[in-house]
């Protein structure tokens, strides 16, 4: 568990390190971007702060999304995970037609669909009631649990991830004067 | 916690066989998801569309109506000679081996290439003067499907000559022909088979449709010479080869009609074509032509440039949707993909709508003005071809523009998704 100052992208330094400095060149950049991509859609699933469930595919269309970019086969694995998160009367519907919560749900089963090794998720509840956000991070811990994945989370709920027994680091990033900027990490 | 590797199986470790088409899904899913924007692009590139077409349409009936006649009636092909000459087998050979020359016969001396026809049985003021025109297979103004008329008793009468002396096809009448040798007037009678009657649009005055050995048995005989072949008397046959005042040539198209006349200029042969007229309908079309294509430039630049900027302010109005998709794994060429199939599917949808309405305004022209400007013909109109190529190029120009604005997609880095998402 990273917990971070609100504001100092807890995430922006981790694996989808394809940014700017990649961009020498266009071709080399858009190579070296599918490549890690290639590597994000295999081994890392991803739970966003707003859910960043797709508009225009229902909740199953978006949980099933990295399974079919893959080419795995869809086997029930949205209705399972569904199921298990609370949602599965929800899978015709659309993104919109879901509450906060909901989506939240949604997202975390997108994100366990192929079964990655790791799954990233940043300030997964930040815009849920603490109650529900209780119940979100515990079930994500447990299907995490379940199916051996390495949970990393960014969050600045820190008495909420201290009770679901999360293992804790704090990072500061500032800055010097010369304009650069430093991460300090430290344990929780 | 788990430690990573205790749960079951990884789904991500089996063969990875990405399914054909899922961007193209996806594409589709969002297309109608924003059902109101998708209309209102088909409905931007359809007012493109129609008047392009209405004006294609216009310029095609007009010309065609030009050209048609033009086309169809051989006589514009027809190149005659000003004044007799003297062309030898040898020539018609050369001639005749032209790729551009579909029909050449030699003809012989205006003043000895006539004769009276009488139909027998009828009264005697059923005899008339004729002109004779030496005819042969692939005759432009014959009938194809009738044979031409051959040997020494066959003819084709043009549609006055028959009117007047009042026969049809298969009947027999005889032709009759005089001359004076050693203060002697000579008549000789031959019968005839008249095997079809041309159109009259084919040959308008009274004439006679014959073969060659015919024209240069009648040439002969009223030279004073001998014709054996039909037991007419006279001077010895001609020894040496012999040489024909004149021709009856087509060209194979009226865009052949102006190099066929430059040859024979250079022979020093003057000869009579209908080029001018050929030229005026050419340069019309032309100009006409130039015209539609700087309109259309314009009119496709200008959508070219706005559907580029659409597709450019769409994908930045998606940015978190496509940052979404990067952060899942797609790579940029489906990315990419995306827009341009949206743009396709937009080209395809304005086309057929376009088509629709081009066709009801085609109906509304034609049946406003074919009677008073079109001769009867439609004035505006266009072939399946055309609607075809539309699609093409409009699905060319579509996915032109949506390629120049989705460079906006994969420019789009995925840590969007992270801090947008």
């Amino acid at each position: 568990m990273i917990l971070q100052p609100s504001g100092s992208g807890g995430f922006e330094f981790t694996p989808q390190a394809d940014g700017q400095a990649y961009d020498i060149a266009g071709l080399w950049h858009a190579r070296a971007t599918d490549t890690l991509g290639q590597l994000r859609s295999r081994h890392i699933g991803y739970v966003l702060q707003y859910g960043g469930l797709l508009p225009y595919l229902s909740v199953r269309g978006n949980i099933e999304l990295p399974c079919e970019l893959l080419g795995l086969p869809l086997d029930g694995v949205a209705s399972g995970l569904a199921d298990k998160l609370g949602i599965g009367q929800q899978l015709d519907k659309r993104p919109s037609e879901l509450s906060v919560g909901q989506r939240q749900r949604a997202a975390i089963a997108r994100a366990l669909a192929h079964a990655p090794p790791i799954v990233i998720a940043d300030e997964p509840t930040a815009a849920i009631d603490p109650p529900n956000a209780e119940r979100i991070v515990a079930l994500l811990a447990e299907l995490a649990g379940e199916l051996g994945v390495t949970l990393i989370m960014a969050t600045h709920a820190q008495e909420l991830v201290r009770r679901t027994g999360f293992t804790l680091i704090r990072h500061q990033v500032s800055s010097t004067s010369d304009r650069a900027m430093t991460v300090d990490v430290s344990d929780g | 916690m788990a430690e990573p590797g205790q749960g079951p199986a990884r789904r991500s470790a089996r063969p990875s066989r990405q399914p054909a088409g899922l961007v193209g899904r996806l594409a589709v899913a969002d297309y109608r998801q924003e059902w109101v924007m998708s209309g209102c692009s088909i409905l931007a590139l359809a007012a493109v569309l129609i008047p392009l077409l209405v004006l294609f349409g216009l310029k095609y009936g007009i010309i065609t109506n030009l050209l048609d006649p033009l086309i169809e009636n051989p006589r514009y092909r027809e190149i005659t000679p000003m004044a007799s000459g003297r062309f030898e087998p040898a020539w018609f050979e050369g001639m005749r081996a032209r790729g551009d020359v579909e029909f050449i016969v030699p003809r012989t001396r205006t003043i000895a290439a006539s004769l009276r026809l009488r139909a027998p049985g009828r009264d005697v003021g059923r005899i008339l003067d004729v002109e004779l025109i030496p005819s042969a297979e692939h005759d432009p103004l014959l009938d194809a499907q009738r044979p031409p008329p051959s040997g020494y008793q066959q003819v084709v009468l043009s549609a006055t000559t028959a009117e007047k002396i009042g026969v049809q096809p298969q009947d027999r009448v005889e032709g009759i022909l005089t001359r004076t040798r050693r203060d002697t007037a000579e008549t000789v009678r031959l019968p005839l088979e008249v095997t079809a009657v041309a159109s009259a649009a084919a040959f308008a005055r009274d004439g006679m449709f014959v073969s060659v050995e015919l024209m240069t048995a009648v040439e002969d005989f009223l030279d004073g010479r001998a014709v054996p072949a039909l037991g007419w008397d006279g001077a010895p046959a001609r020894g040496d080869e012999r040489a024909f005042a004149g021709f009856r040539l087509y060209a194979r198209d009226i865009e052949d009609v102006a190099a066929i006349r430059r040859v024979l200029a250079d022979e020093n042969i003057d000869v009579r074509t209908s080029v001018a007229d050929i030229s005026l309908v050419q340069t019309l079309d032309r100009n006409l032509g130039v015209a539609y294509w700087i309109i259309a430039l314009i009119a496709i630049s200008g959508y070219v440039a706005s559907f580029a900027a659409s597709v450019w302010a769409n994908v930045d109005r998606k940015r978190r949707e496509f940052s979404v998709l990067r952060l899942i794994g797609f790579g940029t060429g489906q990315i990419t993909l995306f827009p341009i199939l949206q743009a396709a599917l937009t080209a395809t949808l304005a086309w057929a709508l376009a088509c629709l309405v081009f066709l009801v305004v085609q109906a509304i022209l034609n049946a406003l003005f074919a009677t008073t400007i079109g001769g009867g013909q439609p004035v505006c109109r266009l072939q399946a071809w055309h609607l075809l190529a539309a699609l093409v190029v409009t699905l060319m120009a579509a996915v032109f523009a949506a390629a120049l604005g989705g460079r906006r997609v994969s420019q789009l880095e995925p840590s969007i998704g992270l801090r947008d998402g």
